[in-house]
């Protein structure tokens, strides 16, 4: 087999499939050779001459491999080509690229929605929590024209706002607090990624430093951090870890398979997260759809083959760390001293005094001082392993090598990878430079639409994680441009792009049909009742999370958390019995490893979903019900099923009693004492519960109906129960009918 | 043809594990789909589906033996393990053994034999050890898979394979694709259920509905008390919990009319009526005492052995729940963290094990026959993995992903068939070796469905459970 030193022509051949290599191209190259060493012959001259910049001319360049493997047609796929400002004219704004679409098609758009609903709307979908009572009558009674534009700027820099976006976030990266698989352990540091995701939304962090963080924040920074920028790059690179992990694996002697999961798991959330492409489906054999080669996949692995995990990666500051150091040095003097003295006093044969030392040395041994350590990654270096093409995928047929490449179709060549220092490849840096680059047709369009679809339910391009052939296409393709490029304009501020879409009047617009000019409201006779075009917007479900935490809200018992430990509530006694590994730790017999499930009784964990661990073969019964995605790939958009085991956990479970309960003793609370025993203070009971849990007085008829219940229910009460405790239960009745309503759980 | 992009379902947001449309409701009864390609409707993705060929089987109970049983010890004759007892691996096998490393190097290198009595059953003369008395009368019963192979030899990954086709978690279960597939009689209860007292190393996973719509998802039935999770409220709320739902549904009602062209609101709405009624008839399956004396004590569900008595309630459980229209019952045999998972004494674990399991899975086993459910109701009995002849420890065995056996009964399978072979000492399968990808082909062919036909849109994919298409064989001889 003859070796051809070329780095450029090796990763040419890479992207060809294996069913077109002959063995005369089986090429082995360093990527530190020259790439043009040595001008191939005959077959081979397909590469781009000499000097060529090939990213921008790759994908008309017919010498390109990739456009005779796919025969140019898949070519044409949309996303291929980079946004472009030409197409646009000064004055396009969201609402005139939405509006001409609608106008077309002879659709009006509809009116503005009432201020109730705004504030409901952008309350949820920013902050991921209702306004209270007080907060919609400020904002219903404000008359300044910004008053909207007020609201937003209140929204956005709420630190509550960090947390919602964060969910979103950690739902795209398949974020968990536990390993996976036989004992699913507990990863005691891994929370400290999602309060570097909290955080970095909360400051507005750009969003190409935020992808470059994830990706290769350790090879931003050198030697311990020194200063927070930096601590929070090393933390950030939790990103990496966040995969399962089969600890069991070496005990079976299955490290390859393991490894090789490992690596085609981070491929593969690499490719959806951050390019909205699936690299998964060209692991085994070429894309079916799109134009990627199975080297494609391989080739996005090799950036990858340099991780090492840490799970001590310091991220204390330097002052600290100087302090920490002291501290210990100290202790270290003593221990010394401490050890000498046990010398002597064995010499002596003064087993008392032995003891009292071991003891002093314990004592002494626990004063030491750790430095705060986050769990994260680092790289191999220069020794980085070797990354091979698996036959059909199958890790135990390793074939060619294959170096660090982008997507070839656009970068068919090899790509640069500088070594900034001894310690670490760069290989990271390289792909996070690439997919951070305002030239990446995909990155910016990702996570606008990621960040649309918050908004409406649905994004501009209704597979998040798919922007390939086999995706939906645009709806409005022109508008996902002009979004993608005003949000690299923007500097990649999240922030901004919130407040480009939220003050649009698309956004605004009831979510109600308006009835049709000279027409009949009918809606079946309605041009696009799926609201492809976005004449209105679209009623939405709240998520899992969000339900839960409004639940808290209204019911009073929300607690604030803004970092730290994740916090463990109470589940069914059945369900820790689903999984074996957790009765072992119940047992105690996990030695140490935390394979269980921690609540803690006196400390009712009441705060945002978010806080709440996230366990991968435990969910949380309640939020599973709501759709809760998997933690095993990437989720870009959930489900919302409705099925009848959310009535029953919503109706019955213990967890909605309580907070049904909660939120009836808050209303008594502000609410006469002696509850609803006339008829006033039935009205006022009534319309407290309602401004309570719907943000609005009940209508007539409904504070009718609701009085009839108290009522009606009280008596039913009495038969086995003093008064006071039947008005209380009636009262937790009607509290429990409001948190069951559709109001309660969609949003206009 | 059966098959539905996800998007496609998305759009429609369904709803119901036995969703119902209004008009459904209304009716109380389900309408048989029509023959030729068909789509799940969102509102009732339970509704029955026909399969593409005539099934041999209606229903399915999967008793699931968590933990890897040896089952050269329980069913699979090996008259020169027997011989070999105590003497190192004859180097024919060694060879392979050392070849194999992994789980193999783990093992000494002598062999050992399980120290039970051997007899022939039936008609058909099959083996079984003194471990399986109950099993053994049904002899003639079952159809034994003697060369089953797992890609993985560690509990989790081959559980999720066994499971859900797929070494890693996140894919949907054969009891997800089945109920997806066929949809189930009954609208008022789950298609797919699932009764464990521990479930399966990996947990929750074992039983995802992965990324086909909520409604295809297992649901925990439990053996003791309430059967459902939150099948009804606390006590002091369940005398208004008509009245309670009457007026949510009264707002919900003027709600939705204000805003037409929202079906989500009026499935909401149906899933409360539906999650009602599943109250009561839930409640009636759970009722065990209504059983005869006579079944009772068949199942052992009064067992002094307490283990053994709760197994038997899952069994007996999981006839009411196919009596009443359940597609697919999936019960775990383990009662606890270990189930048949005998590293260090493989021989108790045997003991124990099959004395919690075996009377009741032959009273299951005569008591469908005896109600002529059998011949319509497949019966699978299967580990993740086997466990190896030679001796790890002291007298325990390590896990063989290598050959193992597996059993159907019932279903339309060819009764008294046994398929496949492992070597003389059950070491590996040898003859006619099956993978699980076979294994799942195999029921899903039982109940009338193509395996490549069954096929959900993911991510621009036609996935199925038994991955790329033509890349299984329906085991040879099982069908009847």
């Amino acid at each position: 087999m003859k070796k051809f030193p070329s780095m450029a022509l090796a990763a040419f051949i890479a992207v060809v499939p294996a069913r077109l290599l002959d063995e005369k191209f089986f090429l082995l190259a360093s990527s530190t050779e020259d790439c043009d060493a040595l001008l191939p012959q005959g077959e081979l001259s397909t590469l781009p001459p000499k000097g060529e910049n090939v990213s921008k001319n790759a994908m008309s360049d017919p010498r390109n491999p990739i456009r005779r493997l796919f025969r140019g047609e898949r070519l044409d796929l949309w996303s291929l080509k980079a946004p472009d400002w030409e197409s646009f004219d000064k004055n396009a704004s969201i609402d005139s690229l939405v509006r001409r679409r609608c106008k077309k098609a002879g659709i009006e758009p509809s009116p503005e929605a009432d201020r109730r609903t705004l504030i409901r709307r952008l309350s949820f979908d920013l902050i991921g929590l209702p306004p209270t009572m007080k907060e919609v009558e400020r904002f219903i009674g404000e008359d300044s024209p910004d008053a909207y534009e007020n609201l937003v700027d209140r929204l956005l820099a709420s630190p509550r706002y960090g947390e919602r976006q964060a969910r979103l976030w950690l739902d795209v990266v398949r974020y968990a607090d536990t390993q996976g698989y036989e004992r699913d352990e507990f990863r005691p540091l891994m929370w400290k990624y999602r309060d570097y995701v909290v955080k970095s939304f909360n400051r507005d962090k750009p969003f190409d430093h935020f992808v470059r963080e994830q990706l290769a924040g350790d090879e931003l920074v050198e030697g311990p951090p020194k200063n927070e920028e930096e601590a929070d790059s090393l933390i950030a690179t939790g990103y990496l870890r966040l995969g399962q992990w089969d600890s069991t694996a070496s005990i079976f002697q299955e490290d390859d398979r393991l490894r090789a999961e490992q690596m085609a798991d981070l491929t593969n959330t690499t490719a959806s997260a951050f390019l909205g492409l699936t690299m998964s489906c060209c692991q085994c054999h070429d894309h079916k759809y799109d134009p990627l080669s199975q080297a494609d996949h391989y080739r996005l692995r090799a950036f990858f083959s340099g991780v090492e995990a840490e799970d001590e990666l310091v991220v204390e500051l330097p002052e600290k760390l100087a302090e920490i150091r002291r501290r210990n040095e100290t202790l270290d003097k003593r221990m010394e001293a401490l050890k000498k003295k046990e010398s002597e006093l064995r010499e002596e044969k003064d087993e008392e005094g032995l003891a009292r030392i071991e003891k002093e040395k314990e004592n002494l041994e626990k004063k030491r001082l750790k430095p705060s350590f986050a769990t994260g990654a680092s790289d191999s270096g220069s020794s980085t392993p070797v990354t091979r093409v698996f036959y059909q995928g199958d890790f135990r047929a390793p074939r060619e090598e294959v170096f660090p490449g982008f997507v070839s179709v656009l970068h068919p060549g090899p790509a640069k990878v500088t070594q900034p220092r001894d310690d670490t490849s760069g290989r990271r840096l390289a792909l996070a430079n690439w997919i951070a680059s305002p030239e990446n047709p995909w990155t910016a369009r990702v996570i606008v639409n990621r960040i649309w679809q918050q908004h409406f339910d649905r994004g501009l391009v209704e597979t998040p994680n798919d922007f390939g052939l086999a995706g939906a296409k645009p709806t409005h393709p022109d508008l996902l441009d002009w979004l993608a490029l005003q949000f690299v304009r923007d500097g990649w501020s999240i922030k901004e792009l919130h407040r480009k879409i939220v003050t649009s009047a698309t956004y605004r617009q009831s979510s109600s049909i308006p009835p049709r000019k000279g027409g009949s409201p009918s809606p079946h006779a309605h041009p696009d009742p799926e609201n492809t075009l976005l004449w209105r917007q679209n009623l939405r479900r709240l998520d899992a999370e969000t339900l839960r935490d409004s639940l808290l809200a209204v019911s009073g018992l929300l607690k604030t958390k803004n970092a730290g430990k994740p916090l463990w509530p109470e589940v069914p006694e059945d369900l820790l019995k689903a999984q074996p590994s957790i009765l072992e730790a119940l047992e105690g017999k996990d030695g140490g490893r935390m394979q269980g499930w921690y609540p803690d009784p006196k400390n009712p964990a009441d705060v945002r979903s978010l806080y709440l661990v996230r366990k991968r073969s435990l969910p949380i019964p309640f939020l599973q019900a709501f759709d809760l995605p998997g933690t095993t790939v990437s989720c870009g958009r959930r489900d919302t099923t409705i099925v009848a085991p959310q009535a029953l956990m919503l109706l019955n479970s213990p967890s909605a009693v309580r907070y049904a309960k909660a939120f009836s003793k808050r209303v008594a609370g502000l609410t006469d004492d002696a509850g609803f025993n006339d008829a006033a203070n039935a009205v006022k009971t009534v319309k407290t519960v309602f401004r309570l849990g719907l943000q609005r007085d009940p209508a007539p008829d409904e504070s009718r109906l609701a009085r009839d219940l108290l009522a009606r229910h009280m008596l039913k009460r009495r038969e086995k129960r003093d008064e006071p405790e039947a008005r209380r239960l009636a009262l937790a009745d009607l509290c429990r009918a409001v948190l069951n309503l559709n109001e309660f759980i969609y949003i206009d | 043809m059966i098959h539905l992009s996800r998007r496609h379902f998305l759009n429609n947001a369904g709803f119901g594990f036995a969703g119902l449309a209004l008009a459904d409701l209304l009716k109380n009864e389900t309408t048989a789909a029509s023959p030729g390609p068909k789509e799940i409707d969102p509102l009732s993705p339970l509704i029955e589906r026909t399969p593409e060929f005539t099934p041999k089987a209606e229903r399915v109970i999967f008793l699931f033996q968590y933990g890897g049983p040896s089952t050269f010890d329980l069913l699979d004759y090996k008259p020169a393990l027997q011989r070999l007892h105590g003497q190192p691996v004859p180097p024919s096998f060694k060879e392979h053994k050392d070849k194999v490393g992994g789980v193999f190097n783990n093992c000494k290198d002598d062999l050992m034999a399980g120290p039970w009595e051997w007899k022939r059953h039936g008609a058909s003369g099959r083996w079984f050890s003194d471990l399986l008395p109950h099993t053994a009368r049904h002899a003639d019963d079952l159809c034994i898979v003697r060369s089953m192979t797992s890609d993985s030899s560690n509990h989790a990954p081959a559980t999720y394979l066994m499971n859900t086709g797929a070494i890693q978690s996140g894919r949907p279960s054969l009891g997800s694709w089945v109920t997806y597939g066929l949809g189930s009689p009954n609208q008022n209860l789950p298609g797919y259920v699932l009764l464990y007292q521990v479930g399966g190393l990996g947990g929750s996973a074992n039983w995802s509905n992965g990324f086909l719509p909520a409604a295809f998802q297992g649901t925990k039935f439990r053996h003791e008390g309430s059967p459902v999770l939150n099948l009804s409220p606390p006590e002091s709320f369940s005398s208004v919990q008509r009245s309670t739902l009457d007026f949510t549904q009264t707002l919900n009602r003027k709600h939705a009319s204000e805003r037409p062209l929202t079906t989500d609101l009026e499935g909401r709405m149906a899933s409360y009526e539906l999650a009602y009624r599943m109250q009561s008839e839930a409640m009636d399956i759970g009722e065990l005492s209504r059983e005869t004396r006579t079944t009772r004590e068949a199942y052992g569900i009064d067992d002094k052995n307490e283990a053994k008595a709760k197994f038997g309630r899952m069994c007996l459980l999981s006839r009411r729940l196919v009596e009443k229209g359940v597609r697919f019952v999936q019960v775990y045999n383990a009662v606890d963290k270990l189930g048949w998972d005998g590293h260090g004494s493989s021989h108790e674990f045997h003991r124990r094990n099959a004395a919690q399991t075996d009377q009741a899975t032959a009273a299951l086993l005569a008591d469908l026959k005896q109600r002529g459910m059998l011949d319509s109701t497949l019966v699978i009995w299967a580990g993740e993995f086997g466990r190896t002849p030679m001796r790890q420890g002291k007298d325990g065995r390590n896990h063989n992903p290598y050959g193992f056996n597996v059993w159907f009964a019932g279903g339309g399978v060819n009764a008294g068939n046994s398929i496949g072979a492992t070597d003389e000492i059950g070491l590996r399968a040898v003859d006619q070796v099956q993978t699980p990808k076979n294994f799942h082909a195999t029921i899903l062919s039982l109940l009338g469905l193509n395996p490549d036909e069954l096929f959900f849109e993911n991510h621009g994919r036609q996935e199925r459970l038994t991955g790329v298409a033509k890349s299984w064989q329906v085991i040879p001889g099982v069908l009847g």
